[in-house]
């Protein structure tokens, strides 16, 4: 593994710019925006969501660079990385529409010329941005979360190589930074609160010293230990050749326990947490955003049972099959 | 050795071997002659092959097998569906506890006989009065010419019935010094002064007993450790019962995955409640397995079994649901099986410290937040 103390140190200080244009221009002069997964030998998936993390939690600005990555990544692995391209996106959850294009929700940030599409089948596709209609993603209008529908005609759609493997791949990719943003993002919520309910008094006392206030926090913590123990073995997957199982996993948990711990740590600052100030909107809306992927709940759900590992052990009699407490 | 090989190993001997009772969820105890006699047997058959002491030392008859050994094999017995050995209290506790405190003698005595299946031990350190707080216990011992005299009552003692042997936590001190005047010692459960009662759970069984000390005199190499030292040992004792749930664990996954197979084999046929519900199982027990694998963080080790116990009641309550929904497609015995583990589940909330009492254990060492 790569040491990546320097590299993440100078990451989180770009980042504490608050100005998200400027993040992305210093992040593209400074080269970090070609430092793609799989691109270069001292570079890994894995050590890319190193990156991410910093990224994630040191943003002042509201920027989402889980996307762009995931594009780049795939178009790198099929070997098909354009050479001029200013930024990446990626396009979910496409439909074929009776208009005859590809309706869905697009993911990043609004300078990517380049969108990097699930086609049904699980086929990938690129598309210029320009070729594009998008609106704001109506079941998503939350600031920051960097989502919107778009309709790409069937016309501009230019098939990468590799098929559906290469699609799976895809898909978990995006699931996974975007899991990264969402863990990471809710773990600074956590701390946010345990921080605020320390200080803030009411009735005299601060709110630190009531029971419940106690419990809910620690049940946050632990979401967050959780959270990270599915992205730890994501990352091991991409760093071992796998990533696929771990980071369908990981998504479909960060849309669950993330939403949960959002929705509670502004519940516990009370009004103050329903401030833009305090940022924690946007735990919510990166939450929120991980939780539609892959057209939602239900279909994510279905894509962890299907491929987390459930065979049986191997020429192993499993007892229980016949178990009978009446016959004690 | 692999764990390949380590995996064939319990494999052969796990389809050589059928469980004397089943799969019972949760950890149960014998409830009639023979099926004592027939669980004794398969134990100490399980002792016989090395590989319930896989890990021990090879001084005291193990291989010096290290951790991922130790999980492979339990993985197997999991998913053949086994029950604990009726040693799980003297393997897990007691060992342990004896390896790094006993003297010579305690450790000549006592580890042969734990190593060959053959002494089933008892925890004795809840009582009427001291549950999760266990250092208000009251259960006292004095000395008495060169030895101890006990007298007081614990509860919630599982194989108390039908053990030798007894890890007793009882107060040499002061009662207001609460911790540091608690002593540990072995006793034998056939002490003269030594009385024994079931209690009858809402299971039905009576996996647990009530154990009375009536002027019990223990010798002096009954204490384990120094004198008001107990409360040391016994967190180590109750740090390796937390461990313990890293096992626990192997078995929720084992579950996990039959509750998979079930769904995989229905395809598209079930219902998307049903498919969440599994998918959130699924995610929370890999993510155990990899968070016990690991170890918990410093101030963090009470979260492992909070986790455990509230996604078992989770996941077995699925299993019934499941079974519910499409009995063609659940084999009748993991049905009842995870009947059984549901309505055992809500003991292990509640056992080795109610899990609301760790959430304030956290709150305060891990989260740093004051006492209430």
């Amino acid at each position: 593994m790569t040491d990546l103390t320097t590299e993440r140190d100078a990451v989180a200080s770009l980042m504490r710019r608050n100005d998200a244009e400027a993040i992305w221009s210093a992040l593209a002069e400074d080269g970090w925006l070609e430092a793609l997964p799989e691109s270069a030998e001292e570079w890994s998936t894995a050590e890319i969501a190193r990156l991410v993390v910093e990224l994630a939690a040191g943003a002042e600005a509201d920027i989402s660079v889980g996307a762009y990555f995931a594009a780049a990544a795939t178009l790198t692995e099929a070997g098909e990385l354009p050479d001029d391209a200013t930024g990446f996106a990626v396009a979910v959850d496409l439909i074929e529409t009776a208009e005859g294009s590809w309706r869905g929700r697009l993911w990043g940030d609004e300078r990517a010329d380049v969108i990097v599409a699930s086609l049904p089948g699980g086929i990938v596709a690129t598309v210029a941005s320009a070729d594009v209609e998008t609106t704001r993603e109506p079941i998503l209008l939350l600031a920051g979360a960097h989502v919107r529908s778009v309709d790409i005609p069937k016309g501009a759609v230019h098939p990468v190589a590799g098929g559906s493997a290469i699609g799976a791949r895809h898909d978990a990719r995006v699931g996974f930074f975007l899991a990264v943003e969402a863990v990471v993002t809710a773990q600074l919520a956590t701390q946010r609160t345990l921080e605020h309910l320390q200080v803030r008094r009411q009735f005299g006392s601060p709110l630190s010293t009531q029971q419940v206030l106690q419990h809910r926090l620690v049940d946050m913590r632990l979401a967050a230990m959780v959270g990270s123990a599915l992205l730890d073995e994501a990352t091991e997957g991409w760093e071992t050749g796998d990533g696929v199982t771990a980071s369908l996993q990981a998504a479909f948990n960060a849309g669950r326990d993330s939403v949960w711990v959002a929705e509670n740590a502004i519940q516990l600052h009370g009004g103050v947490g329903f401030t833009a100030e305090l940022r924690l909107g946007r735990a919510l809306s990166r939450a929120q955003r991980v939780r539609t992927l892959l057209g939602g709940v239900a279909k994510s759900a279905r894509a962890v049972v299907n491929t987390t590992d459930h065979a049986a052990i191997p020429g192993l009699v499993d007892w229980s099959v016949s178990f009978d407490p009446e016959q004690r | 050795m692999s764990i390949e090989q380590t995996t064939a190993r319990a494999v052969a001997w796990s389809n050589e071997h059928p469980p004397p009772i089943g799969a019972p969820g949760g950890n149960r105890t014998p409830s009639s002659a023979g099926e004592h006699d027939a669980w004794v047997q398969w134990t100490r058959d399980l002792h016989a092959s090395g590989l319930a002491t896989l890990h021990w030392p090879e001084r005291w008859g193990g291989e010096d097998a290290g951790a991922d050994d130790v999980r492979a094999v339990t993985r197997v017995l999991r998913e053949a569906g086994m029950p604990l050995p009726l040693t799980d209290v003297a393997l897990n506790l007691v060992a342990p506890s004896v390896m790094a405190y006993g003297t010579d003698e305690q450790k000549e005595h006592h580890l042969p006989r734990i190593g060959d299946g053959t002494a089933i031990w008892t925890q004795l350190f809840s009582e009427p009065e001291a549950g999760s707080d266990l250092a208000s216990l009251r259960t006292r011992a004095v000395p008495d010419g060169d030895g101890w005299l006990i007298n007081g009552q614990k509860v919630w003692n599982t194989y108390a019935h039908i053990a030798g042997w007894g890890l007793l936590l009882a107060r040499t001190g002061e009662q207001s010094s609460r911790h540091k005047s608690l002593s540990m010692f072995l006793v034998p459960m056939d002490a003269p002064g030594i009385r024994v009662v079931p209690i009858v759970e809402l299971t039905g069984d009576s996996d647990f007993n009530e154990v009375f000390f009536d002027d019990v005199h223990l010798g002096a190499d009954a204490l384990l450790g120094e004198v008001d030292g107990g409360w040391g040992v016994s967190m180590g004792t109750l740090a390796e019962e937390r461990r313990v749930v890293g096992a626990l664990v192997l078995g929720l996954e084992a579950d996990a995955r039959r509750l998979a197979r079930v769904v995989d084999d229905l395809g598209n046929a079930i219902t998307d409640d049903l498919v969440v519900r599994l998918a959130e199982v699924l995610c929370d027990v890999d993510a155990l397995v990899v968070l016990a694998k690991a170890g918990f963080p410093e101030n963090f080790e009470s979260a492992g079994k909070i986790l455990f116990s509230e996604i078992n009641i989770r996941l077995t309550q699925l299993g019934i649901d499941l079974g519910a929904a499409y009995p063609q497609a659940v084999p009748a015995g993991w049905v009842r099986r995870w009947a059984d583990s549901y309505v055992y589940s809500r003991g292990y909330t509640i056992s080795g410290g109610a899990n609301e009492l760790l959430r304030g254990v956290l709150a305060r060492r891990a989260l740093g937040l004051p006492r209430v």
